[in-house]
């Protein structure tokens, strides 16, 4: 009863609920100001990372000044460190099979069959870097897309979903509501993650020699695919059950050329969906805070 | 994997800070509030208590006044008694004083050759029964002084075997209420 109490005191509380999501070098912030389930204030505004690890002076000034305006206020991360995944399960021997050290991950589970991860390293990271300023969630780009999958109706069959965020793509494989396959990829430039083999591998390709910056990202996402696809195939971890049809939220820009290439070479049904991933991280917050 | 009803559903990797309703200022200022309406009430209560206190004492004080009037009006009693004890004491005293003066004045009267047998002193009379050797031995030293004193004296002579005589001397003074009246 007091519970229900404070939540109707909540709901009419003017709250906002600011969504971070780093883009390249810049720091994009959108919040929403929510008043009985109603959207009251839209503001948006961006920040260039100047240092790494510091959050801009601006920055950090601007969001301090909201949380000071509405006294109500939650702070979300997208979190995009190349530490992190997702696993069908959640005992340690789950994580064990999967090569991940569960002492050194922060995890939960999604009605007790498959865990997200991230690694303790990057969220103290994010902790201390948002320490002044205050973060209440961080979100793996899995729940994410399991936040975009509960609108859907879910298949018995294996979907593969693909996250397309401007800096990483994350592909996971669900059956009905669980997740059998994950695997977490950067796509930035700076970033030496790639495994020069692979890079040769597709150097050899003739269609990654397209000289559109565009199409280079597309590849990389490509190979990321068929990287992911071989290993659910010949992984004795994963049921390995037939792929027939591949969901792509695009939350940044994919070129038509990479599903037809999707469509021609690996003969699969691609379904592209258009997603804001500030607007879907906004919602999983306000979602969170209000339940 | 419906959300609705769901009473938690976890979604983030932390859990997010604890919201307050009010700021760090805003709260010192409610407890500051608090707290003065908290002592001012208790200072209330403590006055209200004290009130009351006082008018059980007053009420318990009126009783006392009362019945210390009450005693003041007895011991008011027994002194005016007390005084008029001592009023009828002292008269009796000075009475007794008066009487004892006027023996000795009587028995001073009385020359050596008279014999007085029985007194009968009261208020405004005297009789007295005595023997004498002569009728003029008691005219002489007794009745003149008798008839200075007294309004009225008179003397009955009876005559003894041995040739002396008993007498019965009654003297008496007008009372001062008769006086006046006259």
């Amino acid at each position: 009863m007091v519970f229900n109490i404070a939540r109707v005191i909540k709901k009419n509380i003017p709250t906002v609920f600011i969504a971070i999501v780093q883009e390249d070098d810049i720091w994009i912030i959108n919040s929403k100001v929510i008043k009985n389930g109603i959207v009251k204030k839209k503001f948006s505004k961006s920040f260039d990372v100047q240092e790494e690890d510091a959050l801009p002076q601006d920055m950090s000034e601007y969001l301090e000044r909201i949380q000071t305006d509405y006294n109500f206020a939650y702070v979300s991360l997208f979190l995009d460190s190349t530490g992190q995944g997702a696993i069908y399960g959640n005992t340690t021997s789950d994580f064990e099979k999967n090569s991940v050290d569960i002492k050194n991950v922060t995890h939960f589970d999604t009605d007790a069959k498959w865990s997200v991860y991230a690694s303790f390293i990057d969220i103290n990271w994010i902790k201390k870097l948002f320490s002044q300023v205050g973060i209440d969630f961080i979100y793996s780009p899995f729940m994410v897309q399991n936040f975009l999958l509960e609108k859907e109706k879910r298949k018995k069959e294996p979907i593969l979903y693909i996250l397309n965020h401007h800096d990483c793509v994350t592909i996971s494989i669900f059956e009905e509501a669980d997740l059998v396959f994950g695997a977490f990829f950067r796509t930035k430039s700076d970033e030496k993650l790639v495994n020069s083999d692979e890079i040769d591998y597709w150097d050899n390709e003739p269609e990654a020699q397209d000289t559109i910056e565009l199409f280079g990202r597309d590849v990389l996402i490509y190979k990321y695919l068929i990287s992911s696809l071989r290993e659910y195939y010949s992984n004795d971890l994963y049921r390995s059950e037939f792929i027939e049809k591949i969901v792509l939220f695009d939350g940044d820009e994919v070129s038509p050329d990479l599903i037809k290439m999707v469509k021609n070479n690996l003969f699969m049904d691609v379904e592209l969906q258009k997603v804001n991933i500030h607007e879907v991280i906004c919602e999983m917050s306000i979602n969170e805070a209000m339940q | 994997m419906k959300r609705d009803g769901k009473v938690s559903m976890r979604l983030s990797f932390i859990a997010p800070r604890k919201k307050h309703f009010f700021s760090m200022f805003t709260k010192i200022w409610l407890i500051f509030i608090a707290l003065v309406i908290v002592l001012l009430s208790i200072f209330n209560v403590f006055v209200l208590f004290k009130t009351l206190e006082y008018k059980s004492s007053v009420v318990n004080l009126e009783s006392q006044r009362k019945s210390l009037a009450s005693t003041i009006e007895e011991t008011d009693k027994k002194i005016r008694f007390i005084v008029r004890q001592k009023a009828i004491a002292e008269e009796i005293y000075a009475n007794n004083i008066i009487l004892k003066d006027s023996m000795k004045n009587l028995f001073d009267l009385v020359p050596d050759q008279i014999t007085l047998n029985k007194v009968l002193m009261k208020k405004y009379s005297l009789i007295i029964y005595g023997v004498t050797p002569t009728k003029d031995t008691f005219n002489s030293l007794l009745a003149a002084p008798l008839k200075s004193i007294f309004h009225t004296s008179k003397t009955v002579f009876y005559l003894t075997q041995d040739g002396w005589y008993n007498f019965v001397s009654t003297n008496k003074i007008i009372s001062p209420d008769k006086l006046e009246e006259q």
